[in-house]
């Protein structure tokens, strides 16, 4: 039942990570002629997959169904109401879902192929219909009239940009933004143009969803324009941008339109963004991916994610991610070149245009950002200066990169364990040794149970106490806590030995054993002491604030919970566990041991050292063990004790996020079934398999040691 | 003499010897701190009168001393006073609570005693124990009793009032959370079975008109206690009690928002002990107000104790069934060994793994399938898909595994062969022995191993997090509507109450000392279970020793 | 040290039996090449012996000589031990006890036994002693009390413990312990009753108890009683087994054996050169 219960957790565990580690795949779900021949410049699907839409050269948009027993089908065609002859086409940044039609009279047209969705008889049906995001609006990019011949844009919000070029050869940038009149509640359109200053011929032309860049492709040249403000509108950067020996023959925007990316004709597709350097925000190329080596290499991007997917003429698909690194899948899904590629909005499908056929893949892709490397190793994130490792999960926008290093929790889970260890094992070990060899049958009885029993003391209390009292009164009273470190063994000592200068009448009033209770006073007269000189100490060295002392002299930030107070909070909840189990080591080792060294004239310290401790130590270390495993898995006391900043950092007055802590802030807010919701799994995993090392070790050592004294 | 001293290693006896003093001072000094700042919080303060002037304007301060502390003179300078006139290195400021939330900025201030031109104690000083807005320190000018000024010992009658009030407000919860809860209860059954039926195509004219009717009905009930709670209401916002605050001006207090009202620098000390209990009392019994950061901890309590039984209804017979398993049935091989190091695994594993595991398996999967299996009706908002009570249970029953069976084994290994075989020479079978002399000499062991799941459980917080504690649950898992309990149900709990006070509250100062209070009472009921167990297993210990010889 | 033979029980010295050929009537139990192994090694080798129906039968021997273990096997007992492997046959009543068709549990009831440590229940005593009726399911307490007060005053122990039968039986002295789980054994009136040492733990006066105990029950019980004490042997037993080193070596009425050994293994043991 155990077993059950522990390999249930453990391939459960398993079960719920092992998607995030499956490689991409891209089936066939369906091919579908096309019953007119003519050319079509857009296509995208809805939501579900079950209709495709293609728009053609003349604005008119057929829809085909692709699911289901009608699959093939054509259902509809619609036509988009346009004033004039269509010159030119463009469609907007995937997720938004718009296309446009450049016309000979300077004008353009949006159209949003959309479906009106009703349930007659329980039945889902839906509709095609067109709509128009600019209903009534007139967008007139060229105020010259002239045919457009080739043209990006952005809707987005209030705001709409078209970068456009003309018949003539100009570069016009026009922005139409919307405002309602205050006092008649009309709406305003107010237009703003620019032109352009671009030398040479114009291949591709992209704008950003959120209308603050241009990049215009001349030859391997990409200039980018600050269109932030459209009255004023500046050249930002230009770009040599093509690889050694290649030319650039495409480019497109990653979904969050931070990155640029670019196809070369020797098949290598590079990424660039915006850094800060030196000059301030610059384009900087960041990593190149290698595609098929070809002459024409098409970019696409999802809605989302940071995924793309490069198309060639010789009808290879390939799938990419680009935080990851990771070349996701390769290969020929059709014979002749692929013309025309869109994807799903859920991304689970794509429709590739080739040779008159409409061919639907279906996408297994659920978890392209995590790989091992994007885990476990440094990632260039976008608008980051240099690669790092980050935990960032989650933000308010649907394309937010998200950042998935498990490096910052892991050290911070090492962190937290260490200086709780740090704390725990001295005080522990040496209590334990006092209260196994040394103390009298009739104390040990007593201080046995009180240290175990606060091994029962929820961890949420400690955290508490932690969090509102100690993180305070240590930031109030730092040097109280160096001068306790230092005093409290010279006072140790020193009551020591006055103690073996006293008469022997009152030396004799302590039975042997008895040491601890006669340092309790002591003990307390030092802590009371340490904070009583706490504050003239502030003032005689630190200038009376040694927070404002760390960070002006010594650089250091001070965080109120930081590692120290993790440190003896989280050392305090272990020092249990460790006493208990070396305790047990070191009163189980054989009489006749300490016996045969006492009788060769060795001394009490001396045996403990050389017989004891030898054979009590791998009891010991399973004590320390047992311990570190506690540490590490422990949620509420770090939860609640430190600040829970994912940072790199040793500093002890610093704070740590660790995987549990991570797992319990982050597990109710994750979506099930998400990257997020695995990689969480996967730290509880990671956990799993720490604690199941440390523990069994543990285990193992202690039932060797059982069976060394049973021979003994 | 020194060295030689050193040399003999005795001052490293003593520095382990400290160890234990140190564990054992902080072991001590740990409790006896939560104990004395838990239980010195109901314990009626006296309300002191302060006449500032100094770094402030000339003001009345009036409220509790919380805290002091010496503040470094330089490190006040270095905020832009002046203390020239002072020789000392140090000043001391204090802590006061003022209350009077909604009428000055802060309800805590720091004075510093620089400061402090006059210090009373008025003895007709009164604190207004509020539903909303904290304390409220005053003198009480008038009592306005059903619109008329009461002259005759206006404050016995305003305790009288008060009091009154208390119990109307009371009747009017009652009705609200009992009979219109239930009201509420069964209509939205009733929208389920609706539900229900439309899915099932079943949904015929006559069920509708029958919903309907039965849904008429209700709505009629509703209308009377609705105009009984209206009653209510309006007859508890009859009196008011006009106050003079700190600033000298006067405030009146609806007395339906006044839960108590006392003069604490008026008390004896046997009246204060009275007041001590009665606040004890509506700590345990209370239902917490204001974002838990006042009122008492009752649904915490409520749902810790409901979950832990649960938890430990279901672990008793899973733990003590593996137990006896391994202890009697199971062979000695390596099979054994690794269930045995297992059972230590599952004992070491973080118990946030285990919440994981339990939102993951128990909620989603199982609890996802539950839904879809019963309660279609009620999608797409989930019934048993949800964290819930039930599998926090089941969470913590995996959880606590272990230690159930650690303790059973125990128990059962310290039982005499003798005494089996015993039984087996009396020609009972092997099930027969265990039923009726092993498992009932085990019982202390496995009542020790219940006693420290239970204080396991009730003192987790991490996996609860994820599978089922809330912060605020209107409703608790047992109540009066059928099937009276309700396993789906999301609950409060102790542990994870101090964490959400503590730590997620607008105002932690304020809800510092209620903090105090539930980290006792939590640590308490735990400390009390352990040492009953220990208690226990000691005892048994003893007398399976007696029996062996 | 004893070097004086023991004084040995005359009473029956009369009406000997020919312990090679007992009539079916007159044997208990049969013991018929029985080998008994603990895992690879041989614990009892070709026991063969017929054992007289109402008499007491001792085994005796130096330690670790496989008496017990022979014992043991009369109700099975050694099923118990995982490693243990039997081969051979006890017949009791013409029955194999080895016979997979066997109910252990039935078997137990009609072969009882009795251990060197007193090991009572936690219980009462009455309900120490009506244990054995319980679990067969009888519930009338007329019966009860009855088989209570026979089986106590069949163990010599009515008199003392009368007054207080729903104490626990913890409070007994040793020797009162050990003649409860005699009576409790005797509550289900066995054929046999197999007394393992039992006395061994027990003070030299509630041995005598004992003593005198077990020569009452012979009128109604096939006794066997496994003993390292060989005056005990000699005062309580009929017939006597000498083994050694899990063989039977030497199996007369109790008389010849201690008087005049067949072989020099028994001699050496009686003289006392060993054991």
């Amino acid at each position: 039942m155990v077993l059950v219960a522990l390999l249930l957790i453990f391939f459960y565990l398993l079960y719920v990570v092992q998607p995030i580690f499956e490689s991409a795949s891209v089936t066939k779900r369906t091919d579908i002629a096309l019953k007119d021949n003519k050319t079509y410049f857009g296509m995208g699907m809805e939501e579900q997959t079950e209709i495709a839409y293609l728009l053609d050269d003349k604005g008119l948009v057929d829809f085909y169904q692709i699911k289901g027993q009608n699959s093939g089908d054509k259902l509809n065609t619609l036509a988009v109401d346009l004033d004039g002859q269509v010159t030119s086409f463009s469609q907007s940044a995937p997720f938004l879902g718009i296309y446009a039609y450049g016309l000979d009279n300077g004008q353009i047209q949006l159209v949003k192929p959309s479906f009106l969705i009703s349930f007659p008889g329980n039945q889902r049906v839906m509709q095609p219909r067109l709509s128009y995001p600019l209903e009534g609006v007139q967008l007139e990019v060229d105020d010259q009239g002239q045919a457009i011949k080739q043209f990006a844009f952005s809707h987005y919000e209030d705001k709409t940009a078209v970068v456009a070029q003309t018949a003539d050869k100009r570069v016009v940038f026009a922005s139409f933004s919307a405002e309602e009149n205050m006092f008649s509640g009309e709406i305003e359109w107010t237009v703003e143009r620019s032109i352009l200053p671009i030398e040479g011929r114009v291949d591709d032309m992209l704008i950003s969803p959120d209308t603050t860049r241009v990049f215009v492709r001349s030859a391997n040249q990409v200039y980018v324009f600050d269109t932030r403000f459209a009255d004023e509108v500046k050249q930002f950067q230009l770009l040599a941008a093509n690889e050694e020996n290649a030319n650039l023959v495409n480019m497109n925007l990653l979904a969050g339109a931070n990155s640029l990316m670019l196809s070369n004709d020797n098949g290598e597709v590079s990424q660039w963004f915006e850094v800060n350097t030196d000059e301030g925000r610059q384009f900087a190329k960041i990593r190149s991916f290698e595609s098929v080596k070809s002459a024409q290499v098409d970019i696409f991007s999802e809605f989302y994610r940071r995924t793309f997917f490069t198309t060639t003429n010789t009808g290879e698909l390939g799938l990419y991610y680009t935080t990851s690194e990771a070349h996701l899948w390769q290969g020929k899904v059709v014979d002749g070149a692929i013309e025309k590629f869109a994807v799903s909005p859920r991304s689970n499908a794509a429709l590739l245009l080739s040779d008159n056929t409409l061919n639907v893949v279906e996408l297994h892709n659920e978890h392209p950002e995590v790989t091992w490397s994007a885990l476990w190793q440094e990632v260039w994130y976008e608008g980051y200066p240099e690669p790092a490792y980050t935990w960032q999960s989650t933000s308010a926008s649907d394309d937010f990169e998200s950042k998935f290093s498990l490096v910052p929790i892991s050290f911070g889970t090492i962190k937290a364990a260490m200086y709780a260890m740090l704390f725990a094992v001295p005080i522990a070990l040496s209590a334990a040794i006092y209260t196994a060899y040394f103390m009298s049958p009739e104390l040990r009885r007593v201080v046995k149970p009180t240290v175990e029993i606060m091994e029962a003391l929820p961890t949420v209390i400690l955290g508490f106490l932690a969090g509102l009292w100690l993180a305070p009164l240590i930031e109030e009273h730092l040097p109280a806590i160096v001068a306790l470190l230092v005093l409290l063994p010279i006072a140790i000592i020193g009551t020591a030995f006055g103690w073996t200068k006293l008469p022997k009448q009152i030396r004799h009033l302590l039975p042997d054993g008895w040491h601890s209770v006669l340092l309790i006073p002591v003990v307390l007269i030092v802590g009371w002491l340490s904070f009583a000189i706490s504050d003239s100490i502030e003032v005689w060295m630190f200038g009376g604030n040694v927070r404002q002392y760390l960070t002006n002299e010594l650089g250091l930030t001070f965080d109120q919970r930081n590692s120290l107070v993790v440190g003896i909070a989280m050392g305090f909840a272990v020092i249990p566990t460790i006493f208990s189990i070396a305790e047990d080591a070191v009163f189980s080792v054989p009489k006749h041991l300490s016996n045969g060294s006492l009788a060769l004239g060795a001394t009490q310290w001396q045996t403990l050292v050389r017989v004891i401790l030898l054979t009590a130590s791998p009891g010991i270390f399973s004590a320390v063990m047992m311990g570190l495993g506690r540490a590490v898995g422990e949620t509420m006391i770090v939860l609640m004790a430190t600040g829970n900043t994912p940072i790199m950092d040793w500093s002890i007055f610093q704070g740590m996020r660790t995987l549990a802590a991570n797992i319990a802030v982050e597990m109710p807010e994750s979506e099930v079934g998400s990257s997020h919701y695995r990689i969480l799994f996967l730290a509880a995993f990671v956990l799993f398999i720490f604690t199941f090392i440390f523990n069994t070790v543990a285990e193992f050592v202690r039932q060797q040691l059982r069976e060394k004294y049973s021979s003994m | 003499m020194v060295r030689q001293w050193f040399k003999s290693g005795s001052p490293w006896i003593w520095m382990t010897g400290g160890a234990v003093s140190i564990s054992l001072i902080s072991v001590i000094g740990l409790l006896a701190m939560i104990a004395w700042k838990g239980l010195s919080f109901f314990w009626p303060t006296e309300v002191v009168e302060f006449e500032l002037e100094g770094s402030v304007a000339k003001q009345t301060v009036i409220g509790e001393i919380y805290d002091r502390e010496m503040v470094p003179k330089a490190r006040l300078e270095a905020a832009g006073y002046d203390f020239s006139d002072y020789q000392d290195e140090y000043i001391e400021r204090l802590l006061v609570k003022t209350g009077n939330r909604e009428y000055v900025e802060l309800d805590f201030r720091w004075i510093l005693t620089t400061d402090i031109q006059s210090r009373t104690v008025p003895e007709d000083m009164a604190v207004f124990e509020r539903s909303k807005n904290g304390n409220f320190y005053g003198y009480v000018v008038r009592v306005i009793e059903d619109g008329k000024v009461v002259t005759q010992q206006p404050v016995e009658r305003l305790e009288f009032l008060v009091e009154r009030a208390v119990e109307l407000n009371e009747e009017a919860l009652d009705l609200q959370n009992g009979d219109i809860g239930h009201i509420n209860y069964e209509l939205e059954r009733l929208r389920l079975k609706e539900r229900g039926y439309q899915l099932d195509n079943e949904l015929t004219d006559k069920v509708k008109a029958e919903l309907e009717a039965q849904r008429a009905q209700l709505r009629e009930e509703y209308k009377v206690f609705e105009k009984r709670l209206f009653e209510l209401r309006a007859d508890a916002k009859r009196d008011y009690v006009v106050v003079r605050d700190m600033r000298g001006e006067e405030v009146t207090l609806p007395l339906y928002q006044v839960l108590d009202v006392w003069f604490p620098n008026n008390m004896g000390f046997f009246s204060k002990v009275g007041h001590y209990f009665s606040q004890t009392g509506k700590f345990i019994s209370d239902d917490p107000r204001e974002a838990n950061t006042e009122g008492g901890v009752f649904p915490a309590i409520f749902g810790t104790v409901f979950m832990v039984m649960l938890m430990a209804v279901i672990v008793t017979p899973f733990g003590v069934i593996a137990a006896i398993y391994l202890h009697e049935y199971a062979a000695k091989n390596a099979v054994t060994k690794m269930i045995r190091i297992a059972v230590i695994n599952l004992a070491g594993v973080p118990s946030i793994v285990y919440g994981v595991f339990g939102l993951g398996f128990f909620v989603y999967m199982l609890g996802g399938s539950i839904d879809q299996l019963f309660y279609p009706e009620a999608a797409p908002s989930p019934v048993f898909g949800t964290p819930g009570v039930i599998w926090s249970a089941l969470t913590l029953a995996i959880l606590t595994l272990p230690v159930v069976i650690v303790s059973t084994e125990e128990g059962l290994s310290r039982i005499p062969s003798s005494v089996r075989h015993g039984s087996l020479a009396l020609g009972a079978t092997k099930a027969e022995t265990l039923w009726r002399i092993i498992v009932p000499m085990a019982s202390p062991a496995i009542m020790t191993g219940l006693i420290l799941a239970v204080a396991r459980a009730a003192g987790e917080v991490a996996p609860l997090m994820l599978v089922g504690v809330v912060k605020m649950a209107p409703t608790l898992p047992l109540d009066g509507n059928f099937p009276y309990i309700h396993l789906d149900r999301k609950f409060m709990h102790l542990g994870f109450h101090i964490y959400d006070v503590g730590f997620q509250s607008p105002n932690v100062e304020a809800a510092r000392p209620l903090v105090y209070a539930t980290a006792f009472l939590l640590v308490t009921v735990i400390i009390a279970l352990n040492i009953t167990a220990i208690g226990i297993r000691n005892h048994l210990r003893e007398k399976f020793r007696a029996l062996e010889h | 040290m004893i070097t004086v033979a023991p004084q040995v029980n005359n009473a029956d010295a009369n009406n000997k039996l020919d312990l090679a050929n007992l009539s079916p009537e007159q044997t208990a139990l049969e013991i018929k090449d029985l080998d008994l192994y603990y895992g690879d090694k041989q614990a009892l080798s070709k026991i063969n012996m017929l054992i007289p129906k109402g008499e007491v039968t001792a085994f005796i021997g130096p330690s670790g000589c496989g008496k017990s273990t022979l014992l043991r096997c009369i109700n099975r007992m050694n099923d118990l031990v995982d490693s243990c492997r039997i081969e051979g046959e006890i017949n009791l009543q013409g029955q194999n006890i080895y016979d997979k068709s066997v109910d252990v549990a039935a078997l137990r009831r009609n072969v009882g036994m009795v251990f060197q440590r007193p090991n009572p229940f936690p219980k009462s005593i009455y309900e120490n002693v009506v244990y054995g009726l319980r679990l067969q399911g009888i519930k009338d307490k007329r019966k009860l009390d009855e088989v209570v007060e026979r089986s106590l005053r069949g163990a010599a122990l009515w008199d003392e413990v009368k007054d207080r039968l729903h104490d626990s039986a913890f409070g007994l002295s040793g020797g009162q312990q050990q003649r409860l789980v005699i009576a409790r054994s005797i509550a289900i009136e066995p054929e046999v009753l197999l007394l393992d040492e039992p006395t061994s733990a027990l003070d030299p006066i509630s041995t005598l108890v004992i003593e005198e105990l077990i020569n009452d029950l012979k009128d109604k019980y096939t006794v066997v009683i496994v003993t390292h004490n060989m005056q005990q042997a000699a005062r309580v037993s009929d017939q006597t087994a000498f083994m050694y080193m899990g063989e039977l070596i030497e199996y007369s009425d109790t008389n010849t054996l201690f008087t005049t050994p067949t072989k020099k293994k028994t001699e050496d043991y009686i003289t006392g050169r060993y054991g």
